[in-house]
């Protein structure tokens, strides 16, 4: 049978050209779980992502070279750490889109029975059960269920047993081996734990901190999988123990052993150039991939892109939908009561009013509505995407297959560009209330007429003006979604990297604002 | 790869939105000729643009098309023309008429005794005596139907039977006689000129028969009518004339001619119509390339002739000057022939004053010349209302642009609200600004737009902040014209002061109440 992965001569480095890993092999059968073991920093969340996010990797400048990395990437399925189930889904919703891209018609292929094969209970795929009740154990359980119920066949499971008790990490490893034997899958377990690696494990490998290379352990003496039937307490217990204290004496004598150096990174020479031009690049390059994706995603998956879009949309325009109201009236109050009084004594109020109509409305509220969304819808998508990011629930999108540009990017880029024209027409309304009550506090006539006579009826001289506003909301609108998206989708290593993302993305924002106001008034004058 | 394409989206979105830049068509209108109401605007506005004209049947007709946008914004342009029929040069329409009541000759009586006496001082008459005095003088308003006893002689002077005259009663007294004179003046008029044809009914009363037949052998009665005709035929000729030719500045006069026989109420008044004599006009000078005002009449432009009539006389004071729209017509249309109109818009100053003001200087980056008007003010009669309306051309300067504008503008005069009537008869108010600006002027044909419409429109909009000033103007204009005037004729011992002026409509005329008094010259 062929392997399921085939990884030979594997060599990562860190950007500053010190190796993480030294001419890995490893060979995975079918039905096979392999326990990867390694200390802190020996490189084995590093080697889940050579697989997952080789690319990412290589562009945060780890170098990778592998004489072979034979592996499906169909086939592979991840459970991150702590599960990283979809937030913004609910537990049934988690199930459903692991089947979705299951290819997979089975009349019985369910949430529920997902839950019950994981030992779980099946109540819990009832509609609007948050994933945010579980506990650890049943998220993690989750997302085994969601991964096998992806149909992968190989699954990669990084500390699973995080956060969990001694009898639960027992329940989890008798669960990957009862669903490795019924699914005929293989799995990679990636761990500190040595019950859980001794329950699961065909066989064992150390990442050695001492030659960054992957070494078996135990080699032709290793009994198999110990929560398999047929093995004694006293053999679990002795094996245990020698494993713990193989672990305990690497970790000892090698725990604080840095990478050893390498040949430092190639320079690249527009590096620099590319970074400096990264902000400005990759909001573009998202623009294309999602208007690319809208079409085919809201074709195919309609609902998915619905429940990303509601999403989007709640939190760019429903929740900050009175702030904008009160902010819009406000600002078009105080613009027109301060234009009516610039006149000074003997100048008549209403007739400055008149004069200015609804052109205040027309110059400012693309500008002002553009800002305020960024810093405060834009900063809210932007966060949400990165927080997905930081918990590593976009990952698990696409270890289940899912793309995330089409699943994730591409509904939140039209929702966010959809709200930022709704919240330009809310600002542009609110505005007009403002001025309106200016008008009203003067007597002026038909003050709603006048007031949008620049909107829907321009005069042909203000025409352009009426033309450019809709130019700015346009542009402002796919502009500041990309930008949004970019930056909430880069990679999040930390915290941090969340405000950084949104302080970066408010003033990218600003500065094409700022472009486009100044370009089309030149433009115009 | 994917970033090129972002910026394709970018640049498409440029492209995009500079092939979808809307091409807003603004009102122009074509016209067929430069001084056409004819004309055809843009196709794309056809659908949308009004056009209206003004019902002038003779005067100043105005078509104007115009473009409603939301909120109250609204482009327009206007072309105007005089349209006819045309006053006539040779018999200008009776539009106008001086009315002067019966308190005039009432004043004029003592002053009459007066002269009476000094012509008579010292004077002997065979059988009377030396002339002692005369009293009881009355000078009256007089309808030959009503005093039957004057028929004999007034209608042998003249006096048609429904006609009127001015009678006078005196009472001569010499020595030893009185003498009890009726004199009837019965005007008439030659060409332009009124005169009176007087004849008098005297009888000399006496103490006794011998010298009534004495009295009546020397002549008695032609010695009074004498008199009567040497003092009284000049002095009310000159009361109830038109008024005098009048100065134009800068050459010229205003000339008034009498166009029909004096109408007299017994006891009342005597109206005398009159003419404002005309002549034809080339145009006005116009600035350069604006073209010349229209010549609707191969001999030049003439006033409109509305034929309109006079109301009824009336007078509540001393004497009254009626004008009928075709009189005012005239006498715009002479002022405007003269020049003088031009020349008092320029003495006016609008242009400086314009680019004087404070808020003009610092806001506004557009100056004007003095309009000059292109054709002549013609007033119309509307309900209870006279509207004066004007058609000018002035010179727009904005940074380095130079347009000819259109400036039509139009007064509306009307009796003052009881509230203002105290400080005014009459009330004058703006009754339209406009302004259109040419482009693209041939020979045969100009293009006229819309141009500092919103400017114009916030004038529009301030037009009844000048309703008190123009108002007063007025005013004042009628009061430098007739208060604290004196019209006196060497041959009349007496001069006509006029203390005031009230203007007020009837009947679509404009009618001009006199406070005025007879007085020693």
């Amino acid at each position: 049978m062929p392997s399921a992965l085939t990884v030979a001569g594997l060599r990562v480095a860190l950007p500053d050209g010190r190796v993480l890993i030294e001419s890995a092999d490893l060979a995975i059968a079918p039905g096979e779980v392999v326990v990867l073991l390694g200390g802190s920093g020996a490189g084995k969340s590093t080697l889940s992502r050579v697989l997952f996010e080789r690319d990412e990797l290589a562009a945060a400048g780890f170098d990778i070279v592998a004489a072979t990395l034979d592996v499906d990437r169909a086939q592979l399925g991840l459970v991150p750490q702590r599960g990283a189930l979809f937030d913004h889904l609910d537990v049934r919703g988690n199930l459903e889109l692991a089947l979705s891209r299951s290819g997979s018609h089975e009349p019985g292929d369910t949430p529920e029975s997902w839950l019950e094969r994981v030992g779980l209970d099946a109540s819990l795929a009832a509609k609007g059960t948050p994933v945010t009740r579980l506990s650890g154990g049943q998220a993690q359980r989750v997302a085994v269920a969601r991964v096998l119920a992806s149909r992968r066949k190989l699954l990669f499971l990084d500390e699973p047993s995080v956060g969990l008790d001694p009898h639960r990490v027992r329940v989890l490893a008798r669960l990957i081996r009862e669903q490795v034997r019924a699914l005929g899958v293989s799995a990679i377990v990636v761990t500190h734990d040595v019950a859980l690696a001794a329950g699961v494990a065909d066989r064992l490998f150390l990442l050695s901190l001492a030659t960054r290379k992957l070494e078996p352990m135990f080699a032709g003496e290793w009994p198999g999988a110990l929560e398999d039937p047929g093995h004694a307490d006293g053999e679990r217990a002795t094996w245990l123990v020698r494993l713990e204290a193989e672990l305990v004496a690497h970790l000892a004598a090698h725990g604080d052993t840095a990478p050893p150096a390498g040949t430092p990174p190639k320079r690249r020479p527009f590096a620099p150039l590319r970074r400096a031009l990264s902000p400005v690049v990759a909001p573009l390059a998202v623009a294309a991939t999602c208007a690319a994706r809208v079409p085919a995603q809201l074709v195919r998956y309609p609902r998915d892109f619905a429940i990303v879009a509601r999403r989007v949309v709640l939190q760019t325009l429903v929740r900050p939908l009175v702030f904008y109201a009160i902010v819009s009236t406000l600002i078009g109050y105080t613009v027109l009561f301060v234009v009516s009084k610039v006149g000074g004594a003997g100048v008549r109020p209403d007739a400055l009013l008149r004069q200015i109509g609804g052109s205040y409305v027309v110059a400012l509220a693309p500008a002002l509505s553009a800002l305020l969304f960024v810093a405060a819808s834009g900063s809210a998508t932007n966060a949400w995407l990165g927080s997905m990011g930081l918990t590593k629930q976009t990952l698990a999108l696409d270890a289940l297959g899912v793309d995330r540009r089409a699943y994730l990017w591409a509904p939140a880029w039209l929702a966010c560009a959809v709200c930022y024209a709704a919240v330009a027409a809310i600002f542009g309304l609110g505005m007009i209330a403002g001025g309106w009550l200016v008008c009203r506090g003067y007597g002026v006539d038909h003050a709603w007429e006048l007031l949008t006579g620049d909107l829907v009826d321009p005069r042909p001289e203000r025409a352009r003006y009426a033309w450019r506003a809709a130019l700015l909301v346009w542009v402002y609108a796919w502009g500041i979604a990309s930008d949004v998206v970019a930056k909430g989708s880069a990679p999040k290593p930390e915290a941090d990297a969340v405000t950084r993302g949104m302080t970066a993305s408010v003033v990218a924002c600003t500065l094409w604002v700022v472009a486009w106001e100044l370009a089309t008034v030149l433009a115009i004058v | 790869m994917k970033a090129v394409v972002g910026v394709a989206m970018v640049a498409a979105s440029v492209a995009a939105a500079a092939a979808l830049r809307p091409q807003p068509v603004d009102l122009a209108v074509t016209l067929d000729a430069p001084d056409s109401l004819d004309g055809h605007v843009p196709a794309a506005l056809a659908d949308r643009v009004q056009v209206t004209t003004d019902d002038a049947r003779a005067g100043l007709a105005r078509r104007r098309w115009s473009v409603a946008y939301r909120g109250g914004y609204v482009r327009e342009v206007g072309a105007s023309q005089l349209v006819g029929p045309f006053q006539d040069p040779a018999h200008p329409p009776c539009g106008a008429r001086v009315i002067v009541a019966q308190r005039v000759l009432d004043d004029a009586a003592p002053i009459l005794a007066r002269a009476i006496d000094a012509e008579l001082a010292g004077e002997h008459v065979v059988a009377a005596g030396t002339y002692a005095g005369t009293r009881d003088v009355t000078v009256r308003w007089a309808q030959l139907v009503m005093h039957a006893e004057d028929v004999t002689f007034a209608g042998a002077a003249g006096a048609s039977p429904g006609g009127g005259y001015i009678r006078v009663t005196a009472t001569l007294a010499f020595e030893r006689a009185s003498v009890p004179v009726v004199i009837a003046l019965v005007p008439e008029l030659y060409g332009s000129a009124l005169s009176f044809h007087a004849y008098a009914r005297a009888s000399v009363e006496v103490d006794n028969a011998a010298l009534a037949w004495l009295a009546h052998r020397l002549g008695g009665d032609r010695v009074a009518t004498a008199i009567a005709r040497r003092q009284l035929d000049a002095s009310l000729a000159t009361t109830l004339e038109p008024p005098p030719p009048f100065a134009l500045p800068g050459g010229g006069e205003l000339r008034f001619v009498p166009c029909g026989a004096p109408e007299i109420h017994d006891g009342t008044l005597a109206a005398l119509p009159f003419a404002v004599a005309i002549a034809p006009a080339r145009g006005a000078a116009l600035p350069p390339g604006t073209g010349v005002a229209i010549a609707p009449a191969a001999g030049g432009v003439l006033p409109p002739l509305a034929g309109a009539s006079l109301p009824p006389p009336r007078v509540a004071g001393a004497i009254a000057l009626d004008l009928d729209v075709d009189a005012l017509n005239a006498l715009a249309f002479e002022l405007w022939r003269a020049g003088v109109l031009d020349r008092e818009l320029a003495r006016a100053g609008l242009d400086r004053r314009f680019a004087d003001d404070p808020t003009v200087a610092e806001l506004l980056s557009v100056r004007m010349s003095s309009p000059v008007l292109a054709l002549p003010p013609v007033v119309t009669a509307r309900g209870d209302l006279l509207r004066l309306a004007a058609d000018a051309r002035t010179t727009l300067t904005d940074g380095g642009a130079v347009t000819v504008g259109r400036v039509y503008g139009a007064l509306a005069f009307r009796v003052a609200p009881a509230a203002h009537a105290q400080l005014a008869a009459l009330a004058v108010d703006v009754d339209g600004v406009e302004l259109a600006c040419e482009r693209d002027r041939d020979p045969a044909r100009v293009t006229l737009v819309p141009c500092y419409a919103d400017l114009v429109d916030a004038l529009r909009g301030r037009a009844g902040d000048f309703h008190g000033a123009l108002t007063d103007s007025f005013a004042s204009l009628l009061a430098a014209i007739f208060v604290d005037q004196r019209v006196a004729d060497p041959r009349v011992p007496a001069a006509l002061a006029i203390r005031g002026v009230a203007p007020s409509l009837d009947a679509g005329a404009l009618h001009l109440e006199l406070d005025a008094a007879l007085v020693p010259p």
